[in-house]
C-alpha cells in the first residue's frame, strides 16, 4: 500500500457513479506500446503549437472548467495498463467547441516510490511531444488544443491516452502500468474529481515536502506570526528600523 | 507597415508610455487632478483602474532611476546614505527618492510585504516617512501560501484596502465598473499568453521580452493612468496579429539565426540591450524568458465582489512576477524552471542571481541539481540586474559565450 492507493481506488467509483447519471462512458484498451499511434509522439513530434485559426477543439479552457491529476502506486495490479476511459463527447463529436476537460493518469509500478513524485510530474510537462497537440497550461488544470490537422487524421481521446502511455513509459522505465481517465461531459462532473484531486496533491504536497527537507530545504514554515519563536525579534527589528527611519 | 516596423513601432510606444514609472512621471501623476497614491510595490491595476486613480510604485520608478545618464552616481548617492551596500539598487533608489525629498505627497501610501524584504523595509520607510506623517495609509500583508486559504485572506485585506482608498479619496469602487475592468485583465492576460505561445515557434519569431513590455504596460503604467488601460489591450493584440503573421510565415526575429535557445531565471537586466541583441545577433542565442515574460493565465472571477477580490489576490501572488519567485517555495521555483524550459525549448538555464536577490542566491544549488536532473545544462552569473558596473555586460557576455561553446550549444 503505497500513500496515493486511497485516491486511486476512488476512481473507478468515481467513473461508476457518473456512468450511473447517464454519462456516455467509453472504455477502451490500447494495443501494445509496439503498435504505431496515428500521430508522432516523441521529443520535437511537431512545433508546439496549435494557432487559434487551426484549432479543431479546446480542451480545459478555465470557463469551460478543468482538473488534472496524476496519482501513482507501487501496486501495478490497481492500474489497468493501456486502459483509456472517456467520460462525455470525443474529440470527432466536438469541432469547433470548447469542452471542459478532466484528465486523471493513474500509474503503476513495484519499483515506484515517493521520491519519484517529482519527476512524474514534470512528465505531465508535454511541450512539443505530441503531434498536433498543445498544452497551454498544465498546473493542477490541463488546457489544451487539438489541432484540424491530426482530428482529420483520426486523434481521439484515447490517441491522446495512448501517446501520453508512451512518453511517461519512455520516460522511466519504472513505470509498468498507466491508465487513463479523460472527462468532457460537464463542468459539474468535474467537481467530484476536483476533490481527489485535492486529496492527492494534498499527499503530493507532503511528499514534496518530506523529498525537499531531504535536500535541506523546509517548505512547511507557516510563517506564522502568533506562532512563532522569533516574533520577539522580528519585532524588535522593525521597531529599532522605526526609530531610525524616524530620526534620519 | 512592414512586420518589423510593427514591431519597432509597439517598442517605441512601450518606452514612451514608460516615461510615466520614472521620477518625473511620478511627479507628473501627483498633477493629474484625480486621487494619487503611492504604493511600495505591485499596484494591483484593475483596483486603481476600476477607481480612476493614480498610483505611482516606489520600487519601479527605483528600478528606473537605475537606467539613463547618471545612473551610477544616483547608485552611489543612496549608498552613501548609509543602507547595505548589497541591497537591491531598485530599493535603495526608491529610499534615496525619500530621502532626497523629491517626491510629491500623495493622497494615500499603500505598503505590502511582498515580495522581498527589501521592499517590505522600503515600505517600512514610507510608513514613517515625515513629510508624509499625515497621509492615510494602509499596509498589506501578502501570505507566502499557495492556497485557496491565502487567497481568501488576502482577498479580505484587498477588500479593506479598497475601503480605506474610498475614505482618502472619496471615489468609489462599483461592482458594475469592477467587473469591466476585470473582463479587460482577463482579456489582456489571455493575449499575453497567446503571445507566449507564440514565442515558442522555431524560430522565435519576435522577442519574448515583448511579453514583459506589454504586461508592465497593462499592469504599472495603467495604474498611474487608468486610460491606458484599454490602450494596452489593443497594444497587446497587435503584438499577437503580427506574431501570428510571422509564425504562418515562419520567419523568425530580424537579422538573427537562431541557434540557442535559453532561460534568463532573474529580472531582466537595465543593461541589458547591451547583452541580449549582441547574443542573438553574434551567438545566435535567443532570451526565451526572464522573470517578467513568464506569466501564467489567472483568471479574475467575476462571480462576485468577494469573488473578484480573492481572484486578484491570487492574480497578485501567484502571477506578479518575483513575488511568485521570492515568496513562494522552492518547489514552484524549480518546478518552473523545468516548465519553461520544456514548453519554450530551451538548451540552457542561466541563473543570473541578481547580488539584490538574496533568496535565488540561495536557491542556487536547488535550480542547479533540478536542472541537472532534467538535462538542462545550468550556469550561475552573479551580476547586478541593476548596476552595471559590478559585473559589465561584455563580461557577461563573454562567460555566457565560453559556457554555450563548452557546452556545445555554441
Amino acid at each position: 500500500m503505497t500513500l496515493l492507493d486511497d485516491q486511486i481506488c476512488k476512481v473507478p467509483e468515481y467513473v461508476e457513479e457518473l456512468r450511473s447519471r447517464g454519462r456516455a462512458v467509453t472504455v477502451s484498451d490500447a494495443p501494445p506500446i509496439s503498435v504505431a499511434l496515428p500521430v508522432a509522439v516523441g521529443k520535437g513530434a511537431h512545433s508546439g503549437l496549435v494557432l487559434r485559426g487551426d484549432t479543431w477543439l479546446e480542451l480545459g479552457n478555465p470557463e469551460a472548467g478543468s482538473c488534472s491529476c496524476t496519482l501513482f502506486t507501487a501496486t501495478p495490479g490497481l492500474v489497468r495498463d493501456g486502459r483509456v476511459t472517456v467520460i462525455g463527447p470525443d474529440v470527432s463529436d466536438a469541432c469547433g467547441k470548447s469542452l471542459p476537460f478532466g484528465q486523471i493518469l493513474l500509474i503503476g509500478g513495484d519499483e515506484l516510490q515517493e521520491g519519484d513524485c517529482e519527476l512524474l510530474m514534470h512528465m505531465g510537462v508535454i511541450g512539443d511531444s505530441i503531434e498536433g497537440y498543445m498544452v497551454r497550461s498544465s498546473r493542477q488544470s490541463v488546457w489544451s488544443r487539438i489541432s484540424r490537422d491530426v482530428a482529420l487524421k483520426g486523434f481521439t481521446l484515447k490517441t491522446l491516452g495512448r501517446a501520453l502511455r508512451t512518453l511517461h513509459k519512455a520516460g522511466s522505465c519504472k513505470i509498468q502500468a498507466m491508465e487513463t481517465i479523460f472527462v468532457t461531459s460537464s463542468r459539474e462532473d468535474l467537481e467530484r474529481l476536483a476533490e481527489i484531486a485535492r486529496e492527492g496533491q494534498m499527499i503530493t504536497r507532503e511528499i514534496a515536502r518530506v523529498t525537499w527537507k531531504a535536500r535541506g530545504v523546509d517548505l512547511d514554515c507557516t510563517l506564522d506570526c502568533s506562532s512563532c519563536a522569533d516574533k520577539t525579534v522580528c519585532d524588535d527589528i522593525k521597531e529599532l528600523l522605526g526609530e531610525r527611519v524616524s530620526a534620519s | 507597415m512592414t512586420d518589423q516596423e510593427i514591431i519597432n513601432a509597439l517598442t517605441a510606444e512601450g518606452n514612451e508610455y514608460f516615461k510615466a514609472l520614472t521620477i518625473a512621471g511620478v511627479n507628473d501623476n501627483a498633477r493629474m487632478g484625480r486621487p494619487f497614491i503611492i504604493v511600495s510595490d505591485d499596484a494591483l491595476p484593475e483596483i486603481p483602474v476600476a477607481m480612476d486613480i493614480s498610483c505611482s510604485i516606489m520600487t519601479v520608478a527605483g528600478a528606473m532611476g537605475t537606467v539613463g545618464p547618471g545612473a551610477a552616481e544616483r547608485i552611489d548617492k543612496a549608498t552613501e546614505m548609509g543602507v547595505e551596500n548589497r541591497l537591491c539598487a531598485s530599493v535603495k533608489m526608491g529610499a534615496y527618492f525619500l530621502k532626497a525629498g523629491i517626491l510629491p505627497v500623495p493622497d494615500m501610501v499603500i505598503t505590502t510585504n511582498s515580495p522581498c524584504d527589501a521592499v517590505d523595509m522600503l515600505g517600512q520607510m514610507m510608513d514613517n516617512y515625515p513629510p508624509w506623517a499625515k497621509v492615510p495609509k494602509f499596509r498589506l500583508d501578502a501570505p507566502h501560501g499557495q492556497t485557496d486559504e491565502d487567497f481568501v485572506y488576502f482577498g479580505a485585506q484587498l477588500k479593506e484596502m479598497v475601503q480605506a482608498i474610498e475614505k482618502a479619496t472619496g471615489k468609489k469602487l462599483t461592482m458594475e465598473r469592477f467587473v469591466e475592468v476585470a473582463e479587460e485583465s482577463n482579456r489582456q492576460a489571455s493575449l499575453i499568453m497567446d503571445f507566449q505561445e507564440l514565442t515558442r515557434a522555431v524560430p522565435c519569431p519576435v522577442d519574448p521580452d515583448m511579453a514583459r513590455v506589454g504586461w508592465e504596460l497593462a499592469r504599472w503604467v495603467a495604474a498611474t493612468d487608468p486610460s491606458v488601460f484599454p490602450k494596452a489591450t489593443g497594444w497587446l493584440e497587435r503584438l499577437v496579429d503580427v506574431t501570428e503573421r510571422k509564425v504562418k510565415a515562419k520567419t523568425g526575429m530580424d537579422g538573427v539565426q537562431e541557434k540557442i535557445r535559453f532561460l534568463w531565471y532573474d529580472v531582466s537586466p537595465s543593461w541589458g540591450s547591451k547583452l541580449f541583441p549582441r547574443l542573438r545577433s553574434e551567438l545566435g542565442a535567443v532570451c526565451m524568458k526572464t522573470y517578467y515574460s513568464f506569466h501564467n493565465y489567472i483568471p479574475i472571477d467575476t462571480t462576485s465582489m468577494d469573488s473578484m477580490l480573492a481572484s486578484v489576490a491570487k492574480k497578485y501572488l501567484m502571477g506578479t512576477p518575483m513575488t511568485r519567485q521570492a515568496m513562494h517555495t522552492a518547489d514552484v521555483f524549480c518546478d518552473d524552471i523545468v516548465r519553461i524550459c520544456k514548453e519554450d525549448k530551451c538548451d540552457a538555464m542561466i541563473m543570473p542571481c541578481h547580488i539584490g536577490h538574496r533568496d535565488t542566491n540561495a536557491y542556487q544549488k536547488l535550480a542547479r541539481d533540478t536542472c541537472r536532473a532534467n538535462g538542462i545544462p545550468f550556469f550561475f552569473l552573479g551580476c547586478d540586474v541593476w548596476d552595471e558596473r559590478y559585473m559589465p555586460a561584455d563580461v557577461v557576455f563573454d562567460r555566457l559565450k565560453t559556457f554555450f561553446q563548452s557546452t556545445g550549444l555554441a
